[in-house]
């Protein structure tokens, strides 16, 4: 009887849903609790008619040493860092022999809003304090220290490298303020999608509880309120076995999968909007490009040149799983002896990172390669060209090694070309400590 | 859905009598949380965004001092149901606690954690007043 209420209740509104995204009963067979098992129902008949991306990874905080550094692991800079603070190591036993500088560099950067946590005290990860200060989060800093290394090596064969590194456009963090009509786009589609979700939910829960109770409570339960608690709470929980067990059975029967079909379906239209507001703002928010300024200057330690580098660094993801970064800048070397002459030269670097892997969901250890060239033009030289093939592994989420070959066409003062491979240790501890899952939660 | 939901306690909906009322408070992960409760008679009783916070407290019936009190909107004897829909674009983690006063019983306890700033998720939690 009450299953042929509903059906007169629900074959009316089942065909307001779009032909194409349609809920079928083979769909979702294994969900382990009614919230997924909706959920699932809802995607998988929005799928059929709309393209859905896939995950993307966050990539632009740098976390290695500034590429003007000696024995750099990357050519270029990156246009954000570290919310907190981040190291890196490139030893010079795991680099290759070349007539590039041979040194171990030995990294550290922190934002200014770290420095104003261990001045004022608090801890940076703090909820409140983190979304408190984004701004003092686009200002880094970092110090490198290369030591020379090798049977002929010298002290002041060294150098120090400082870096200094401020995010001009930050379109990929939720919380500023150009992305104010996105965040009111998601919430408005949230509050609208909701009631008519949860509504579907409820209904559901209710007309399988009227079929299927008998699976999940205790027949000597006799109270139809306590059953329908110990239904629910049962059903809700995905760690327990008893919605699997009533999905076995729904499964089974037509009628009552037919049903729950069509509720699905009804809903549809509703969610349609949701979805694809906050795929389209997510994306867009994702692929949105981040420009930053940068400084860093290289400090011989013995009477090599010095250089520095300003430069603008823009990175932006064309589609979300392919990322480019872009370096334009200007060095200016500074001689620091009589038989050498001072250099102005223009740079330009470009690198893109593809992941490996983790394109359905996100990886275990993700992999991803870096493709890169830096060329360089200027007075009392010839130009100078840099190739890079880099494969960056992260066993735990903060922690990169990047293991990378560097082709270059001519060294320093010496018109020869040059082969050099090394593997780094890159750790970024505010993504360490904080272990988080990929948000849009400051710059990227 | 890639979000997890593990209950640490779960009663499956609240049943209220004339003096019981509801506290609510969710919990957010750092970032910018995007969240709003309604129930199946209106749409919208809290919309959040724009306005992170560790944590946010409301009740349903009598007030809690200090925090927002919303009434029932139904006769006694009628299920009303009331959603909480979150958004994972701008945190990755909530946690949502519900608690019948003046008994202090804990109606719900639940934790979610999304892995893709995509996720939605709409937690349903019927109430009837006796």
């Amino acid at each position: 009887m009450r299953t042929t209420i509903y059906l007169a209740l629900l074959l009316p509104t089942a065909f307001c849903a779009p032909a194409r995204a349609q809920s079928l009963p083979g769909d979702c067979p294994t969900e382990p609790s009614i919230y997924k098992f909706v959920d699932c129902k809802v995607r998988t008949a929005i799928a059929r008619g709309t393209k859905v991306e896939g995950t993307i990874h966050d990539y632009s905080k740098q976390s290695g040493g500034p590429a003007l550094a000696d024995n750099s692991s990357s050519l270029v800079d990156m246009s954000g860092a570290s919310d907190v603070a981040s190291a890196s190591m490139n030893f010079f036993g795991l680099t290759t022999k070349s007539r590039s500088s041979n040194s171990s560099d030995f990294t550290t950067s922190t934002s200014l809003y770290a420095l104003y946590a261990v001045a004022a005290r608090f801890n940076p990860l703090d909820f409140e304090r983190f979304t408190d200060h984004p701004t003092l989060r686009r200002l880094s800093i970092s110090l490198t220290d290369s030591f020379a290394e090798g049977a002929t090596a010298k002290a002041s064969d060294g150098s120090y490298t400082y870096g200094a590194k401020f995010v001009v456009v930050n379109g990929r963090d939720l919380t500023s303020g150009v992305n104010a009509t996105r965040v009111d786009q998601i919430a408005n589609a949230l509050a609208t999608s909701s009631i008519p979700y949860g509504s579907a939910t409820g209904e559901i829960r209710d007309y399988l509880f009227i079929r299927f109770s008998d699976l999940v409570v205790d027949p000597s339960v006799v109270d139809s309120s306590e059953r329908h608690r110990q239904f629910v709470s049962a059903v809700n929980d995905e760690r327990e076995k008893a919605f699997s067990r009533l999905l076995t059975a729904l499964l089974a029967d037509e009628a009552a999968i037919t049903i729950v079909d069509q509720i699905i379906n009804r809903v549809i239209p509703s969610q349609l909007p949701l979805i694809s507001t906050v795929e389209t703002n997510v994306k867009a928010i994702q692929t949105a490009g981040q420009l930053s300024i940068g400084f860093s200057s290289k400090i011989s330690k013995g009477t090599g040149a010095n250089t520095y580098r300003f430069e603008a660094i823009y990175d932006r993801p064309p589609v979300s799983w392919f990322k480019t970064t872009t370096n334009v800048g200007y060095d200016f070397q500074n001689a620091q002896t009589t038989s050498s002459r001072n250099r102005n030269i223009a740079r330009f670097a470009e690198q893109v990172q593809i992941p490996l892997n983790g394109y359905k969901s996100p990886p275990k250890v993700p992999l991803k390669l870096g493709l890169s060239g830096e060329g360089k033009w200027g007075d009392n030289g010839g130009p100078q060209y840099k190739a890079q093939c880099a494969i960056s592994i992260t066993p735990i989420p903060g922690f990169d090694l990047p293991l990378s070959v560097t082709y270059v066409n001519r060294t320093s003062g010496v018109d020869r070309a040059d082969l050099k491979g090394q593997l780094g240790i890159n750790v970024d501890f505010a993504k360490l400590l904080k272990r988080s899952t990929p948000t849009l939660l400051g710059p990227n | 859905m890639s979000v997890s939901r593990i209950a640490t306690v779960d009663l499956g909906g609240a049943s209220l009598a004339a003096d019981n009322y509801l506290g609510f408070a969710l919990y957010a992960r750092p970032g910018n949380p995007i969240w709003n409760f309604g129930c199946l008679h209106r749409a919208t009783i809290i919309a959040v965004r724009d306005t992170p916070s560790p944590a946010y407290k409301w009740s349903l019936g009598h007030g809690i001092p200090g925090f927002p009190t919303y009434p029932f909107d139904t006769l006694p004897g009628v299920v009303d149901r009331y959603i909480l829909s979150m958004s994972f674009a701008g945190t990755p983690a909530y946690r949502c606690v519900v608690v019948q006063q003046p008994q202090g019983r804990m109606i719900l306890d639940v934790s979610y954690n999304g892995t893709d700033p995509t996720d939605v998720f709409r937690e349903v939690l019927d109430v009837i007043l006796l």
